[in-house]
């Protein structure tokens, strides 16, 4: 066992960038139309057929995909991180079907703190993999909050796996599913936060937010309550509960009174 | 000893047919006349037969004996090498998944033992992330409750961190559970005992896991615990309680806004040395810092201190591993500016916010705020304008018993949040008191009360003036401070005499 304190991982978002830039040796496959395709074909988790006895991964996807159609997120995680802390040859790139559903899931959930740590886990090689990159991109920004950015990187990952080279359906189908539900629930999230943090907001702001045009944000704010006001292209957010009323004292004020004073000449003495 | 304690079948034979654990236990402990060393090379050895003991024996059943049995052969094969067949990895996952922790507890050095073992068992099984689901079965089923600490726990942590590989159940164990009991034990060989260490270390790993969960209020604990462990009279502090001190102090200015005053208890050796650290300076240039010649007016100018005095000291916080703590600090502190603002304002724009944290871009001064606002840390509301209003009536913050859950940590069983508002609670406060007045009125007036009171007074002299009486008498506990009710016997007490 080492003696001394334990190198710590990358714990903020300029330290994961950072390691992501040093290692970044290969251009993002998922950019370039003229992806050079033994590069592409490297960045898909290896065919299933060959190696099935020995990767837990690969035995334990289809579980995953079902759980992830079905959308029970916490059994898919449990399930994903017992596959993980027990599969002992961890450098396989089919530990893919496991990390991206675990890290979508655990988005999905709103738990950003342990998402970034799964991703720590990774060893350097398999976080070259353009779809691990794309999936930390999201991660990142959607720690800073960057909302914009949040939007950009879901498509993008969602354009990573409609790609013709990306061979592997069962996973891009689950990938599909779980981005939409992450922008469902995210979406659910933002516009609770925006009614409590805003009394009025423009329609373009409101649309950066959201990731949404004009033509399906208006519905869903209607359906809401929340006010529109077409000259100025403003929206009036309606706060969903009710802050606590001031609940003036039911007791007396003499009773108050006589408490106080007992209490002073109390400390008098 | 009876002979069929010297070969392995005899062993066996007791533990598969003993009723007796007590017993049993006595037996596989004490070596007898040939001595531990045999004793140990005897528990790992195979049977007469040529069979390996732990096929006839059950886990669940013998878990006496399987520990023996286990913890001799794992560490008689890593350490000593002497051709000591070891156990098949998939019987240690059983036997840690299936263990009877009260047998267990009979032998709990030989727990630690195999504890021990294991990380090395599973390096070389190819990973050694594959020990931490074993070690925490072990840790937390061992002891009585799983806030019972043992040798156990920091070899949990620290595999953990080492494999990079931190797992929910450590998360929850390290929040639910906190340190409140030791587990005690007497064993064989002195360096399993729980000791002084595992206390510092567990503490202070916890805290480092835990400022990494984003849970900093359980962080500040961890590491204040790790911080105070007390050590022998005039022995000088660890140098780990410096490094939990500076990761305190970091956590609390990212979470808190500024340092928070330490136990009364705390080492002063360790505040010193910490005093002369640069730390501190960075610490008084924090926003939220009570020192204000350092901090300057929390303008632009202070948040540039901030980094000026980073970038000067960035070869020392790295190599400390501190350094990404050192830069979210300064990433929050415009968020620590921006909450001593709202003591001031009313309503502010966004675009003189940033001027105050020289932050130019409006959208990104936006998202701070927002950032602020969704984490609950201030109360405000943005209009589409670009102002944004503070508001600050306590009992109108819509602050949920979730939001209030994490601040608090963990909660003893049994009790319950419920929302209320502040006037109800003063109501509730100025009951109890009242109640708490009238009782001690009671006792005042109570028989016991008067006769112990009379017999100190009286023996101390009688007569002389009231209040002279009242103030130079000798009570039995002369630290306590003297009730109302006690005054008022002294006067009554004086006139009877007098």
């Amino acid at each position: 066992m080492a003696n001394g304190p334990p190198t710590p991982p990358p714990t903020t978002d300029v330290e994961i960038q950072d390691e992501a830039r040093m290692n970044d040796t290969l251009p993002p496959a998922v950019d370039g139309t003229s992806d050079p395709a033994p590069e592409a074909a490297s960045a898909q988790p290896p065919p299933q057929q060959s190696n099935q006895l020995q990767d837990p991964y690969g035995l334990i996807f289809p579980r995953i995909a079902e759980l992830a159609t079905q959308k029970r997120w916490i059994e898919l995680i449990d399930i994903a991180e017992i596959t993980e802390i027990n599969a002992n040859n961890d450098q396989k790139l089919s530990r893919l079907f496991v990390i991206v559903p675990l890290v979508l899931a655990y988005l999905i959930q709103n738990d950003l703190p342990i998402a970034k740590l799964v991703l720590e886990r990774l060893p350097p090689d398999i976080r070259l993999n353009p779809l691990i990159k794309n999936l930390g991109l999201l991660t990142t920004s959607y720690s800073a909050g960057a909302y914009e950015q949040i939007y950009s990187n879901a498509n993008a990952l969602v354009n990573a796996v409609a790609k013709p080279e990306f061979q592997q359906p069962e996973l891009a189908q689950v990938i599909n599913i779980m981005v939409e539900s992450f922008l469902f629930s995210f979406r659910d999230r933002t516009f609770l936060l925006l009614s409590r943090a805003y009394t009025s907001i423009t329609l373009s702001l409101a649309e950066m937010y959201f990731g949404l045009g004009s033509s399906e944000l208006l519905p869903v704010a209607a359906r809401h309550g929340w006010a529109y006001d077409t000259s100025t292209k403003v929206l009036k957010p309606v706060p969903t509960n009710e802050p606590a009323s001031f609940v003036a004292p039911a007791v007396s004020s003499l009773v108050n009174f006589n408490f106080i004073a007992q209490s002073v000449s109390q400390l008098e003495m | 000893m009876a002979p069929d304690s010297q070969s392995i079948d005899g062993l066996i034979q007791q533990i598969t047919t003993s009723n007796n654990l007590e017993a049993l236990a006595h037996t596989l402990r004490t070596p007898g006349a040939s001595g531990r060393d045999v004793r140990e090379f005897i528990l790992a050895s195979s049977l007469s037969s040529g069979q390996d003991p732990l096929s006839v024996l059950d886990i669940r059943n013998n878990t006496l004996g399987v520990m023996y049995i286990l913890s001799a052969r794992l560490h008689m094969y890593f350490n000593a090498q002497s051709g000591v067949q070891r156990p098949l990895w998939a019987t240690v996952v059983q036997f840690c998944d299936n263990f009877d922790p009260e047998q267990a507890r009979l032998a709990p050095e030989r727990m630690i033992m195999l504890a021990k073992s294991l990380t090395r068992y599973a390096l070389d099984q190819g990973n050694l992330k594959l020990a931490i689901p074993l070690l925490y079965s072990l840790a937390t089923r061992l002891p009585i409750t799983p806030s019972t600490l043992t040798p156990i726990h920091p070899i949990l942590l620290l595999t953990a961190l080492q494999t990079r590989h931190i797992t929910p159940e450590i998360c929850i164990l390290l929040v639910e559970n906190p340190i409140d009991d030791l587990f005690m034990f007497t064993g064989v060989y002195s360096e399993d005992n729980l000791s002084y260490n595992d206390n510092l270390f567990y503490h202070y790993l916890g805290g480092i896991i835990l400022t990494k969960m984003g849970n900093y209020a359980a962080a500040l604990d961890y590491f204040e615990t790790a911080l105070t462990a007390p050590s022998t009279h005039n022995s000088p502090p660890a140098g780990l309680q410096l490094e939990a001190l500076k990761k305190l102090r970091l956590v609390q200015c990212i979470a808190l806004g500024g340092p928070q005053a330490l136990p009364k208890y705390t080492s002063p050796v360790l505040m010193r040395i910490f005093k002369a650290s640069p730390y501190q300076h960075l610490i008084n240039a924090f926003p939220g810092s009570p020192h204000p010649k350092d901090r300057g007016e929390g303008s632009s100018s202070g948040n540039h201190r901030l980094r000026l005095l980073v970038n000067k000291d960035r070869e020392l916080y790295l190599s400390e591993c501190n350094l990404g703590l050192v830069d979210l600090l300064v990433a929050e502190a415009p968020k620590w500016i921006i909450k001593r603002l709202t003591e001031t304002y009313v309503t502010l724009g966004l675009a003189e916010i940033g001027k105050y944290i020289g932050i130019d871009d409006e959208q990104q001064v936006r998202a701070l705020v927002l950032n602020m606002i969704e984490s609950k840390t201030i109360l405000a509301t943005i209009s589409d304008s670009g102002i944004v209003t503070f508001h600050d009536a306590p009992g109108t913050v819509d602050i949920s018993v979730e939001d209030i859950r994490p601040l608090l940590g963990a909660l003893p069983t049994g009790i319950g949040l419920q929302k209320v508002s502040v006037p109800i609670l003063l109501e509730a406060m100025q009951r109890q008191s009242a109640h708490l007045a009238q009782l001690d009125m009671e006792t005042g007036r109570s028989k016991e009360f008067i006769s112990k009171a009379i017999k100190t007074s009286g023996n101390s002299g009688m007569g002389g003036p009231g209040p002279g009486f009242g103030a130079g008498g000798t009570f039995p506990d002369e630290d306590e401070y003297p009730t109302p009710g006690m005054y008022a016997i002294d006067r009554e007490d004086t006139m009877m005499f007098g």
